[in-house]
């Protein structure tokens, strides 16, 4: 088990540091950093002044070891646009985007595990076709329509709702269900065919024999067991969601670190850029190494393997 | 279930308690809502358009340009002329006060000025004042500024875009604190400032007015929404009352709904093509006047500004048509003539067209109908569609020999921010003209008003006759406010809340 631990660990961050180089490039391939940062009527000499003052005229592989050496240490230098470090503005954005997802998970997994519990109870009915067409759909459906339609029929013509922002929870009903109701089909479909397994197993008709209660055998012994493989999916589902909030952050106009990324690839602020591409990686690949300890733990072939 | 009940009562009065919050002409505020929020609200440390629009709101600058004349009004100064062509003696007002107190005198405007010319003190906005080589006390409520060497448009950027700080207060709390607390004497105080969430302006009771005048709505919300979509739901639910920057078929949408109404502002922003004329990036057709001069005559601008656009002016000269200096009366006019552009091409020896490369990176649907007018003449464009840093440092390598740009100049009412940059033989000069050049430089090289005119106008015929750039039209806005709100927009690009007011 520890050398499997340790073998993922390095390559945890292998990961992180491909992604770190990729990111680092990519955007100085999108255009020149201190024309950006200059603004759209600026000349030439202000950007050659720009240039200078930032440490943009040195050599691409120095700024990029400056800046990993840096990022070791947990500083990820000062953003290019804003005043604070990008630390702090990390700091400042990121609790709204977890709120985000994790209310985008509650909402796929309360809309998910209850529809994939009923699917399996009756597979290939219409009851299972509607809940199939309703996972459909949540893939189908842009994520950023969606928001619109939603905030249209709630917040303008029914008023329940705010229509944007982040300053009270209730800002959060709209772009949480939007991000979750995307996220619902994986685990309606995981929950409906864990529980069509579980339900034809053997203890479940003993328990059937025993004189058990239906509700008592579907809850307690059928959905207990099928949901395990959801929850190491509902992992990987919220690093899913914060790289997902990108689009709803900027529909609802929420100040998290997914409409941080968007405005810093729009400005070209490459230590904001780096950064977040990092923690949202950082995040990705810890939950599902979290997931395979786990599932390690629970199954002794795949530490083998 | 009598709990249950409780509980959704609960819920459901917790959200219509949300949705009741508006704003508006019942309590005299404003909601602006835009698509950016200023990384900082220290505006010489910052570029971008809504921390220059609060510029004119929390701080003042000495003269100040009339919006419908252009005219220069003492503002802060009484007085600002030249003592010889680089040096600036100015006269202060002397009952200015700044929004904590403090009195307004020489010594703010010295250190302002010197504050952010010092290049080691890293403003990102210093583009301002760098023209200037240093700000000197010469008493109580008087400066000398010396500009170092001529820069005929001083006195546009000291009516406009250089506003000053207060130096104890700035001294006190440094560059991060300042911007969190900005100060100023503009006719708004910044009243609240939430990081990532909104900005309050109040109406600062004891402005002396000038040449601006007071405020008239006492408090100004701004809030910072990305999605324009989202933008006109606030607008159409009552959460705002003004938004901008929205396209023609938005403005339409917006046109048909009840309570509110959108109107289209022309700005200062050039739209552009850019030939490379003198060949820098090879050898390609643009290089004969004859082709410059049948891609002129091919492209419908009126019809693009009118249809796709909904507004702006079709423009015949490389500028604006109220910058200094933007008049040739002799220059050429380039008609939408498909007939002649193909006799043109015929002349060049293309009977059949030919192909080229054809950069943009702004408004698609206008640079695909350009494509269109040129197919109909044989010229096959093939878009390269790029970000604009990606294409201006193209452009600047000498790598693109036909563009699509635009150009805002800043918002300096001058010509000598957009002709004389373009065609100065900076890496941005495609056509590196030397007889233009010449004109420019006279232009540039002295502050009577009656030479520069004189030698622009020359410059701008001569860049019309030899097709080095067509202009295309000026861009517009479109504006979306409520219809209780009295707003109107003016082409310097700036939203000016101070003089709007309710009906």
């Amino acid at each position: 088990m520890l050398n499997f631990t340790v073998r993922r660990i390095v390559l945890v961050m292998l990961v992180a540091l491909t992604v770190s180089v990729i990111a680092f490039f990519l955007v100085r391939l999108s255009g020149d950093l201190a024309t950006a940062l200059a603004g759209e009527d600026a000349n030439a000499q202000e950007i050659a002044d720009i240039k200078k003052i930032y440490g943009l005229d040195r050599p691409l592989i120095v700024q990029y070891a400056d800046w990993l050496l840096s990022a070791l240490r947990g500083d990820f230098g000062a953003s290019l646009y804003f005043p604070e470090t990008v630390g702090e503005l990390v700091a400042m954005r990121l609790p709204t985007t977890l709120l985000l997802a994790f209310s985008g998970l509650v909402v796929s997994l309360l809309i998910g595990i209850p529809f994939g519990v009923i699917a399996a109870l009756k597979p290939d009915s219409w009851v299972d076709r509607i809940s199939m067409s309703i996972a459909v759909a949540g893939q189908a459906i842009p994520t950023f329509w969606m928001g619109l339609m939603l905030m249209v029929l709630f917040g303008l013509i029914l008023r329940l709702t705010p229509i944007s922002g982040d300053e009270s929870w209730q800002h959060f009903i709209l772009p949480a269900f939007t991000l979750g109701y995307y996220s619902t089909p994986p685990i309606m479909r995981l929950t409906r065919s864990g529980m069509l397994e579980v339900l034809s197993a053997d203890y479940i008709r003993t328990a059937y024999a025993k004189g058990l209660k239906p509700l008592r055998v579907l809850f307690k012994h059928a959905l207990r067991n099928a949901v395990i493989p959801v929850v190491a999916l509902a992992s990987v589902q919220f690093g899913h969601m914060l790289s997902g909030a990108i689009v709803i952050e900027s529909v609802f106009a929420m100040q998290g670190i997914g409409y941080l990324a968007w405005e810093s690839i729009l400005r070209n602020d490459i230590a904001v850029i780096q950064a977040i591409l990092l923690i949202v990686c950082l995040f990705y690949v810890g939950l599902t190494f979290i997931s395979d300890l786990l599932n390690a733990w629970l199954d002794p072939r795949i530490r083998v393997s | 279930m009598n709990k249950w009940i409780k509980f959704i009562s609960f819920l459901m009065a917790s959200l219509f308690t949300v949705s009741a919050a508006h704003a508006g002409k019942e309590n005299d505020t404003l909601v602006w809502v835009t698509k950016f929020e200023p990384p900082t609200y220290n505006y010489y440390d910052q570029t971008l358009r809504e921390g220059v629009i609060l510029s004119r709101h929390i701080w003042d600058s000495l003269y100040w340009r009339d919006l419908e004349t252009g005219e220069f009004k003492p503002h802060l100064a009484t007085k600002m002329e030249y003592s010889n062509p680089t040096t600036i003696d100015i006269t202060l007002r002397k009952d200015i006060v700044f929004h904590n107190g403090e009195k307004f005198d020489a010594d703010d405007v010295v250190f302002t000025i010197n504050e952010i010319i010092n290049p080691e003190n890293k403003y990102k906005n210093r583009k301002l004042i760098s023209w200037a080589k240093k700000a000197e006390k010469t008493g109580q409520y008087s400066v000398r500024l010396h500009l170092g060497k001529i820069f005929a448009p001083a006195m546009e950027m000291l009516s406009t875009a250089v506003v000053m700080y207060p130096d104890e207060y700035y001294k006190k709390v440094g560059k991060n604190a300042f911007a969190r607390a900005p100060i100023g004497t503009g006719p708004y105080k910044a009243a609240e400032i939430v990081p990532g969430k909104h900005l309050v302006l109040e109406r600062n009771e004891s402005y002396f007015g000038g040449a601006k005048g007071k405020a008239n709505i006492s408090k100004v919300l701004m809030r910072f929404v990305d999605e324009p979509n989202t933008q006109i739901a606030e607008l159409m639910s009552g959460n705002a009352d003004l938004i901008w920057r929205l396209n023609k078929e938005q403005g339409k949408k917006l046109n048909r709904v009840s309570g509110v109404s959108a109107v289209a502002g022309e700005t200062m922003r050039v739209g552009y093509l850019q030939f490379d004329s003198s060949g820098s990036t090879g050898d390609h057709p643009l290089k004969n006047i004859k082709v410059r001069q049948a891609i002129s005559h091919a492209i419908d601008r009126e019809s693009i500004a009118v249809n796709l656009q909904g507004g702006g002016q079709v423009l015949d000269l490389f500028c604006y048509p109220t910058q200094v200096g933007c008049e040739s009366p002799d220059a050429p006019k380039y008609k939408y003539d498909p007939a002649k552009a193909k006799q043109l091409l015929a002349e060049a020896g293309y009977p059949n067209g030919f192909e080229i490369d054809f950069y943009a990176y702004r408004n698609r649907n206008f640079a695909e109908a350009m494509m269109g007018f040129m197919a109909e003449v044989g010229i096959k464009a093939n878009m390269e569609w790029m970000k604009y840093s990606a294409l201006r440092d193209k452009v600047r390598k000498d790598e693109v020999p036909f563009n699509f740009m635009t150009w805002g100049s800043g918002s300096v009412n001058d010509v000598f921010r957009i002709t004389s940059y373009f065609f100065n033989h900076s890496s941005d000069d495609l056509a590196l003209d030397p007889d233009v050049k010449k004109y420019l430089d006279a232009g540039d090289g002295t502050i009577v008003l009656e030479d520069r005119k004189k030698n622009y106008s020359e410059a701008l015929r001569l860049i019309a006759e030899r097709a080095h750039a067509l202009p295309l039209f000026s861009y517009a806005y479109y504006y979306g406010m409520s219809d209780d709100l009295d707003f109107k927009t003016t082409p310097d690009e700036i939203v000016h809340l101070y003089r709007a007011k309710w009906k």
